[in-house]
């Protein structure tokens, strides 16, 4: 950091003005250590950006996430839709679409998983290296759906760990592109040492 | 022309039901399509319906089109549980799949045919789901006036309210 | 790996060593004759494609036998999206079937569910008035031309054609804003009815369709311009998974793949439903059978969709769109306040649903895939005793290990995209 200056004044460097730290009015304590905000506040004020590691590996994470093909069935369809042209998903960092799931660390499960499908479901997941996500989509994927026989599993969280479900039948683009964001915002509040299981 | 051996024979609708008995099957599809009065040539499907209250439990349709004289024809065939019909695979190469989901959702069993396994299901699945006694239900769905499908299997009641769910039983 | 000769000494390369049951020999710069010629492998090497797959449109596991480079056998392994829609039908009633038509196959769903609605109403003897016959034809011409966009967008894709996925899908929410202005839902619409109609179409709907076909014909030009004459579509496509109508026929293809082959068939001329004998259009036929022969034909089935929905719009007639028989489609709410005869009929179609005298019918219908039939067996109950769908794409995919039997690996992937597959229509 820079010299102090003179008592209560912090000067950072190449700086043309002193800034003062400490709470407004109250005159600051020599030797005091500035607060996280109060120095983010100080180094804004001269144009630089602080932040913590964490928060930008957060924010590298769900900026471009890879999602993982598994498009099975109607929600497939509106899957394709939500990252074409109308409601491009790619403003969201995440229209790479990556067929190998060893390059992904998303997988959006679009459509009903039926009973054979269900083991080939867990070994992709498998495949997938942490950090991943599991994006449940449509209520066939979340729940079943209007599927309540012996043929379909009624979820996917029966057979892999879900971060979110979106509702619908076939859930409109928007509605997936509401997950992914709901899906940012859980990634930017996850600490970035977890490790998934 | 139709197969000697007939026994019933109905024409709804434009288009001609045959039901013959399960030996003339193949001579009968043979001559169906190769016969220049008939020429059906293209096979449509194979589908089975479960009637289980009779002996003959099971009546195969085989539909069969001829785009030359433009009609349809249903050929059926009642069989048991125990029946092994002949394959029409070697005749009509569409069929061999419609017979291996036939054997695959009712268990019927086809003699000759190229490889007959389940197709649908995965290949350890037990029991013929589109049989009539097979109960097919994926979890019990609790609504308050059948609570009890949320019970776990040992406090359920023997009588299981059916498949559905508060429909109209069937007359 | 067997050692490279010696050099001869002279400055001229060596002769290139044959690998064990492969390539042929060949003398580099010089001859240019072939040595021998390879000889079959005795051995297969079997690969697995799927279920996971980009571009198996959907989940099929596909394996392929190769011998080097060329498939000689291939065995489709399906199931994958099994959903048990027969046994599902046969525990709803006839109405309530109608939502679950739609997931089948999931590309054109009002397809679906004309096709289930016109097997019903041909169990219950009624006919459905000239204004609704028109809109059905309309809406169902309009999942053709977004089936197909689908298709031309994907297949395109598979091929690295990627720009037209883009050009696809955006005439495509185009067809699906006009399905959510009338039926509130972008795809699964379940518009179509037994009886009818799920309503009359809000007046928006005449000029939004007109407006969708008015420039609909130029971006068929645009995509025709990016693909039919470029010479590496050609290139790719031409002469590949070539099937002949004979064996299309014995395998039950229909649809642009058997009129691929030459055979001039479709059940919108051979058995007219829903009024489309007065309607006016052409069905393309193929030449040779092949992969760019089947793009043609849907290139110019979505152009004649066009032409069939201008004309219904232009002739669209006025009246009901549902059937009179009250036994069947809903009263009006108006008459329910007054009328105690249609209070009991509203009461008893929505509790129990209508109940068709016993008897069987197998309806098909001219899906984007093929043949669309449904066979429908009636116990005089008000559900289906056995509803079982003849999915064109079970019988199309049957005949697929003739197409790609002696092609590159790499054009497997441009023959599976040929025959359009829904696997949702596969499975059921």
């Amino acid at each position: 950091m820079g010299l102090r200056a003179a008592e209560g004044e912090l000067v950072l460097p190449g700086q043309l003005q002193a800034v003062r730290v400490g709470t407004a009015g109250a005159p600051a304590i020599p030797g005091a250590i500035p607060s996280e905000q109060e120095l983010a506040e100080a180094a804004a004020q001269v144009g630089i950006f602080t932040t913590t590691v964490g928060k930008v590996i957060a924010w590298g994470r769900y900026s471009s996430l890879w999602p993982a093909l598994f498009g099975l069935a109607c929600c497939a369809i509106e899957m394709m839709g939500a990252s074409n042209a109308r409601f491009d998903l790619s403003r969201f960092g995440a229209e790479v679409f990556r067929a190998s799931p060893r390059q992904a660390d998303v997988m959006i499960v679009a459509g009903r998983v039926s009973q054979k499908m269900g083991p080939v479901l867990r070994q992709i997941y498998d495949q997938m290296p942490d950090p991943k996500w599991v994006i449940s989509m449509g209520a066939c994927a979340s729940c079943g759906g209007i599927f309540n026989n012996y043929a379909i599993i009624q979820g996917v969280d029966k057979v892999v760990p879900v971060d979110v479900f979106i509702p619908g039948c076939p859930p409109r683009p928007e509605g997936l592109l509401d997950a992914v964001i709901k899906l940012q915002k859980k990634i930017a509040a996850t600490p970035v040492s977890s490790v998934r299981g | 022309m139709l197969p000697t051996g007939a026994l019933v024979v109905n024409v709804e609708r434009g288009q001609a039901k045959v039901t013959i008995p399960v030996d003339r099957l193949v001579e009968s599809a043979t001559a169906l399509r190769s016969d220049p009065s008939t020429l059906y040539e293209m096979a449509i499907c194979m589908t089975c319906v479960d009637w289980p209250e009779r002996d003959l439990r099971f009546e195969l349709i085989y539909l069969l089109r001829s785009l030359v004289h433009n009609d349809l024809a249903w050929i059926c065939v009642l069989a048991s549980e125990s029946s092994e019909i002949p394959s029409l695979a070697g005749i009509y190469p569409g069929m061999d799949w419609h017979e291996r989901e036939c054997y695959d959702l009712f268990g019927v069993k086809f003699t000759g045919h190229p490889n007959l396994t389940r197709i649908l299901l995965p290949d350890d699945w037990e029991g013929h789901p589109l049989r009539k006694d097979y109960v097919s239900f994926g979890e019990p769905v609790a609504f308050t006036h059948n609570i009890e499908w949320a019970l776990s299997a040992q406090d359920r009641p023997e009588y299981l309210p059916g498949a559905t769910r508060g429909a109209v039983e069937r007359p | 790996m067997a050692m490279m000769p010696p050099p001869k000494g002279d400055g001229t390369p060596p002769d290139l060593v044959p690998r064990q049951g492969g390539i042929p020999r060949f003398r580099p710069a010089g001859t240019g004759e072939f040595l021998e010629k390879i000889e079959p492998a005795e051995e297969l090497m079997e690969i697995n494609m799927g279920p996971q797959h980009p571009s198996t449109h959907g989940v099929l596991r596909l394996v392929l036998g190769l011998d080097g480079e060329r498939v000689r056998s291939c065995r489709a392994d399906i199931g994958y999206l099994h959903t048990g829609f027969e046994k599902s039908f046969e525990s709803h009633t006839y109405q309530q079937c109608i939502p679950l038509t739609d997931r089948m196959d999931y590309l054109a769903p009002p397809m679906n569910n004309l096709g289930f609605a016109l097997a019903a109403e041909e169990l219950l003897q009624i006919e459905i008035p000239p204004r609704g016959q028109y809109i059905r034809v309309i809406l169902v011409e309009l999942s053709r031309i977004a089936s197909h966009l689908i298709w031309l967008g994907t297949h395109a894709l598979d091929l690295g054609a990627t720009t037209m996925f883009m050009y696809c899908w955006r005439e495509r929410d185009r067809i699906l804003d006009i399905l959510e202005w009338i039926s509130g839902v972008r795809m699964m619409t379940s518009f179509i009815r037994v009886g009818g109609l799920m309503s009359d179409v809000p007046e928006e709907f005449v000029p939004m369709v007109r407006a969708f076909t008015a420039d609909f014909q130029q971006r068929v030009d645009e995509y025709e311009g990016l693909l039919t004459s470029n010479p590496i579509w050609r290139q790719r496509t031409i002469g590949l998974g070539v099937i002949s109508a004979r064996d299309a026929l014995g395998f039950g293809c229909s649809g642009p793949t058997l009129r691929g082959s030459g055979v001039p068939y479709d059940l919108r001329k051979a058995h007219p439903y829903s009024s489309y004998e007065q309607f006016d259009f052409e069905v393309p036929i193929g030449l040779n059978g092949d992969v760019y022969d089947r793009y043609l034909i849907r290139v110019r089935e979505m152009r004649e969709s066009c032409r069939i929905v201008d004309q219904g719009i232009k002739r669209l007639p006025g009246g009901p769109t549902n059937t009179a028989d009250r036994k069947v489609s809903r009263p009006p709410r108006s008459e329910i306040d007054t009328s105690m005869e249609s209070l009991i009929h509203h009461f008893k179609l929505t509790t129990e649903g209508f109940r068709p005298p016993p008897g069987s019918v197998y309806h098909a219908i001219e899906s984007p895939r093929g043949e669309l039939g449904f066979l429908m067996v009636s116990d005089g109950g008000n559900r289906p005793y056995r509803c079982k769908v003849r999915a064109p794409s079970f019988s199309n995919l049957s005949a697929l290990h003739e197409m790609v039997k002696d092609e590159l690996v790499a054009d497997a992937v441009a023959v599976v995209g040929s025959i359009d597959i829904t696997l949702g229509d596969v499975d059921r």
